[in-house]
């Protein structure tokens, strides 16, 4: 790892561990072994590793990749692969080198939603997303519709929003539960889900 | 309204100028205009501050009034439906302030007061309890509608509580997460397509 990487992992590392954004450059000093010097070397100021820490976190971390999702079997497979898909780029997160043992990428939103939230490059990129996970659902729904898999004296707004509802459940209850079984939670309900869904 | 609550009330209020929950002591000073030694009066220091803020309008947020839930009349369609309605209603309010005179999106406290709200010692225990309870709540009236053929028998009570919860966690999430105008109507466009997954079938 490069030392501009280092500084950043390691500041977050300790954001974690103090379980605030309150960090003095004295403290980032300390985790990375760096001199003062070292560290301004690489970033302007405190506030610049912070912007680092939001890039690498928040805002590359939100954004998903829908032509990763694999698109294979009957509509109720798509969906389901997809809302499994989509819930799985949440809660597993960005990969941080320099912990060895698993976190819960819950506490690293947590902690950094209020810096986050004066974001606004971070703001943006939340509704963008919120918004193609939208789109990218109505065309699963519409196309389940087409192909008589899902009813259609539901609108498909309706549906899609029940979808979207659905996955963003299991993921906030993750949240305030770090230790559930989201992925049984998620089965059962989508099970649940499907079945008010399709055609009759 | 009392110093105290004047000092806590403006300090929320500073916060959500800044966007930020990280203040000074000598900026507290200044939006309440009382001394540093008049707040420390109150307070034995900003962490002190902090932490009342904290349980007053993060903590108490996500207290749901069961007891007056359980008044709602009517079938376990109806019962579900009221409940939910009236959850919803209460948390787009939040916990009102009287020192900002202007309405204020609850949302924009939420978002401030996460990070120092998820730290305090009490914040998780007290949101997972609310959940459970509120999961149990729903328990009842399910059990009810099972027994009198309202609500379908081939899931267990227990998931189709949990569904409700899920429900209920997925629209105030999305709705914090500002991808709703608002909870209510969301909820009620929802409302047919949630009960028609968990009514009673042959």
């Amino acid at each position: 790892m490069n030392t501009k990487d280092l500084i950043v992992e390691k500041t977050l590392k300790l954001i974690l561990e103090k379980g605030t954004i309150d960090i003095s450059i004295s403290e980032i000093r300390n985790a990375t072994g760096l001199t003062t010097g070292g560290i301004y070397y690489y970033f302007s100021d405190k506030s610049d590793i912070f912007e680092a820490i939001m890039q690498k976190y928040m805002i590359d971390y939100i954004e998903i990749d829908f032509d990763k999702i694999s698109l294979e079997g009957s509509s109720k497979e798509r969906i389901h692969d997809a809302l499994l898909y989509i819930l799985h780029h949440f809660t597993d997160g960005v990969e941080i080198e320099s912990i060895h043992e698993k976190i819960n990428y819950g506490t690293v939103l947590i902690l950094l939603t209020a810096t986050g939230y004066a974001d606004d490059e971070v703001g943006r990129i939340v509704l963008q997303t919120g918004k193609d996970i939208g789109i990218f659902l109505n065309g699963l729904v519409e196309d389940g519709k087409r192909k008589n898999e899902i009813r259609k004296d539901f609108s498909t707004e309706n549906i899609v929003e029940s979808l979207y509802i659905l996955y963003m459940g299991v993921q906030g209850f993750w949240l305030d539960f770090p230790n559930a079984d989201i992925d049984l939670m998620f089965e059962k309900n989508f099970e649940m889900t499907w079945q008010a869904i399709e055609c009759q | 309204m009392n110093t105290k609550q004047l000092i806590l009330e403006k300090t929320l209020k500073l916060m959500i100028e800044k966007q930020n929950s990280l203040l000074s002591i000598r900026e507290i000073s200044a939006a309440t205009g009382i001394a540093t030694g008049g707040i420390y009066h109150f307070f034995s220091n900003k962490e002190e501050i902090y932490n009342e803020i904290i349980e007053r309008y993060y903590i108490n947020y996500y207290k749901l009034n069961i007891d007056e839930l359980r008044l709602i009349k009517g079938n376990a369609k109806e019962k579900i439906h009221d409940a939910m309605a009236e959850i919803f209603k209460q948390k787009e309010t939040g916990i009102e302030i009287e020192a900002i005179d202007d309405e204020i999106d609850y949302r924009v406290i939420l978002s401030i007061l996460t990070s120092k709200g998820f730290v305090h010692e009490n914040t998780v225990e007290f949101v997972q309890i609310a959940i459970k309870e509120f999961g149990e709540f729903f328990t009842e009236i399910i059990e009810e509608g099972q027994k009198n053929g309202e609500i379908r028998q081939d899931f267990s009570t227990e998931d189709i509580a949990e569904s409700l919860v899920i429900m209920y966690i997925g629209i105030q999430y999305k709705w914090e997460m500002y991808l709703l105008e608002d909870m209510i109507s969301v909820f009620e466009d929802n409302f047919n397509l949630q009960w028609e997954k968990i009514r009673f079938r042959e």
